[in-house]
């Protein structure tokens, strides 16, 4: 098949969705809207679980949590002390966290979490790192350490103070030791990380109780046992390894995509029947024309092949298109689907996470190419199956 | 060249057989230029289109050069339709939103012919066919006889050996109508085989005609 055969189509295609204006927007249209709206989707979900994915990597080998009549409870010394005895256990390490609402010039809730001397003196481990001020040290209290993003939106600075409100709606005065950075941005943009004991206080859990215990393990391989391990140990004892974390972020994320993505996806279908009607039934003119460039010596493949053109420049305009208006409606901040999307998580991130990326693009194409091709194509092909002379008197 | 043999079209209308061609025989030679007259609605659009390889017969065959068409498959007859014939249709069946000269070079390119040698190629037969200040007209501002040459210059496109006319005179006034014999008179001069339906008398008056058919009741004599 000569490469020149098919340079020749495209300005006949090209041409094509200029002739009939009116039946070229009526698929762009909805085309447009719904790939806009697959592509906001895609973006933000990928950005999300990518951002979800980094941050689960600076967390322990194992996080321990405890139910206490089918809740989230606090974990005590008890279990603490019981599981730093298991084999390949490294460290366990207690921690209590939970939102903070923030006072002043921007206000938002932030993640506070109050981890032990252990952990702070090994932050650079977890890939946190200095951009400012210092580290904490073991006999700091009321002192915290605030993320990059966080300080730049605000403005702070090692030796400022921040308010933070507790649920009871106390406000606790922090002074800000240091200002650390992580290529997570959750955690640059939205996590305050202070002592163990300001936390408890903030907090106001018991003494010897934590919200979690990060278990590090000396052969992070063996995580699924050691946590199977600690979750039989005790009734009410949950043990999570990284992957079971990140299997659920890309659970719940997947799932919340997944539900958007088949509503937009109906869409889709809805904009390709209005290609199908277009080119099958309503344009009883495209048919005959179809007759007549056969009549001349065009063969059905060639007419398939002008339609497959067609589809695929109206297709690339509408997820081009589509992707770009995407691209404006996340930096506008995405209304409605941020709420959505981020629900549970979207107050402590101060950003919205979007990751453009191969996977994405390659799901796009094929949501946005696919029912349109099929849509026009196959109406083509059929008219193109019967004698020129039908097609030209039938129309 | 070209041999019609015992063929029959049959039209099925509702669940009803309306025959339109019985049993029809016609040998066109090369070089020939063969007329076909009838009342309207007789079947010579029918007949043309089945020997263009527009259509296929019921039955019997139309045999070109020695392939019998009627049972070639439909690659095989687009490219018959491509190289040797070219097809004048009563209706014009011109593209609309394409100019005059895009519509004349349309059989060029399935062949691969890009749109600058698509043009140059176009051009001379248009200026030939007097449309030289029309070339760049969308088909729908040109008159009915403005069309018609468009049309025949598409026919003529792929310079083929046999043309067939279906009724060329119709929708066109008498200056057109002078000139387009003049254009079918040039064919002729250069072997060109012809097969014409009309039910005027100016065509056959007017052009060589080697043989004259008419086609009444489904039945030529």
């Amino acid at each position: 098949m000569k490469l020149s055969k098919h340079a020749a189509f495209w300005p006949i295609a090209a041409r094509n969705l200029l002739r009939y204006r009116g039946r070229t927007i009526a698929v762009l249209i909805p085309l447009l809207a719904t790939m806009a709206c697959l592509s906001a989707l895609t973006f933000l979900k990928d950005g999300t679980l990518a951002e979800a994915l980094t941050a689960l990597s600076a967390l322990p080998d194992v996080t321990v949590q405890r139910r206490e009549g089918g809740r989230d409870g606090s974990t005590g010394e008890e279990i603490l002390g019981e599981i730093s005895r298991y084999q390949n256990v490294r460290t366990a390490q207690p921690r209590i966290w939970g939102r903070a609402e923030v006072e002043g010039e921007a206000p938002g809730e932030a993640i506070l979490a109050g981890v032990g001397a252990d952990l702070l003196a090994r932050l650079s481990e977890s890939g946190f790192s200095l951009r400012s001020g210092r580290f904490l040290r073991d006999d700091d209290r009321g002192r915290a350490l605030v993320g990059r993003l966080y300080a730049e939106r605000r403005g702070i600075a090692p030796g400022d103070h921040i308010d933070l409100v507790n649920e009871s709606g106390q406000r606790v005065a922090f002074t800000v030791a240091g200002v650390f950075d992580h290529r997570a941005r959750l955690y640059a943009g939205g996590l305050i990380l202070t002592d163990l004991e300001t936390a408890r206080a903030f907090f106001n859990y018991d003494p010897g109780r934590y919200t979690d215990v990060g278990v590090y393990l000396d052969d992070p391989l063996r995580a699924d046992q050691a946590a199977l391990r600690i979750s039989a140990a005790r009734e009410g004892v949950r043990a999570f390894t990284r992957a079971d974390l990140a299997d659920a972020a890309r659970r719940e994320y997947g799932s919340r995509a997944g539900t958007s993505q088949l509503l937009w996806l109906m869409l889709l279908v809805s904009a390709g029947l209005t290609a199908w009607a277009q080119g099958s039934s309503v344009s009883l003119e495209m048919r005959k024309e179809i007759g007549v460039l056969k009549a001349i010596g065009w063969r059905t493949l060639d007419v398939i092949e002008i339609k497959m053109m067609e589809t695929a420049m109206i297709g690339l305009i509408g997820i081009l298109g589509g992707g770009l208006l995407a691209i404006a409606y996340l930096r506008l901040g995405a209304p409605l689907l941020s709420s959505y999307f981020l629900d549970g998580a979207g107050a402590a991130v101060p950003f919205l996470p979007i990751r453009i990326g191969w996977s994405g693009v390659f799901l796009l194409l094929l949501l946005g190419l696919a029912p349109l091709s099929a849509a026009t194509v196959i109406p083509a092909w059929r008219t193109g199956t019967i004698d020129p002379d039908r097609a030209i008197r039938n129309g | 060249m070209i041999d019609v043999k015992s063929l029959s079209k049959v039209f099925f209308q509702h669940g009803e057989e309306i025959p339109i061609l019985a049993d029809l025989e016609m040998t066109v030679s090369r070089g020939e230029c063969v007329i076909i007259d009838g009342p309207s609605g007789c079947g010579k659009t029918t007949l043309l289109n089945i020997m263009g390889c527009l259509a296929r017969p019921t039955r019997g065959e139309v045999i070109i050069d020695r392939r019998r068409t009627s049972h070639l498959p439909e690659h095989f007859l687009c490219e018959l339709r491509r190289s040797r014939i070219g097809f004048i249709f009563q209706q014009f069946n011109l593209l609309p939103g394409f100019t005059a000269l895009e519509n004349a070079a349309l059989p060029l390119a399935p062949l691969g012919i890009g749109s600058k040698e698509r043009r140059r190629r176009a051009e001379p037969l248009l200026d030939f066919l007097g449309l030289e200040d029309r070339k760049d007209f969308q088909v729908t501002d040109l008159s009915g006889g403005e069309q018609q040459r468009v049309a025949i210059a598409r026919a003529l496109m792929n310079n083929p050996e046999i043309i067939l006319a279906d009724e060329p005179l119709s929708n066109v006034d008498a200056l057109t109508a002078e000139r387009i014999i003049g254009v079918f008179r040039d064919l002729l001069e250069k072997g060109k085989t012809m097969i014409l339906t009309d039910h005027s008398p100016l065509l056959a008056r007017s052009l060589p005609i080697t043989n004259a058919y008419r086609l009444e009741r489904g039945r030529l004599s």
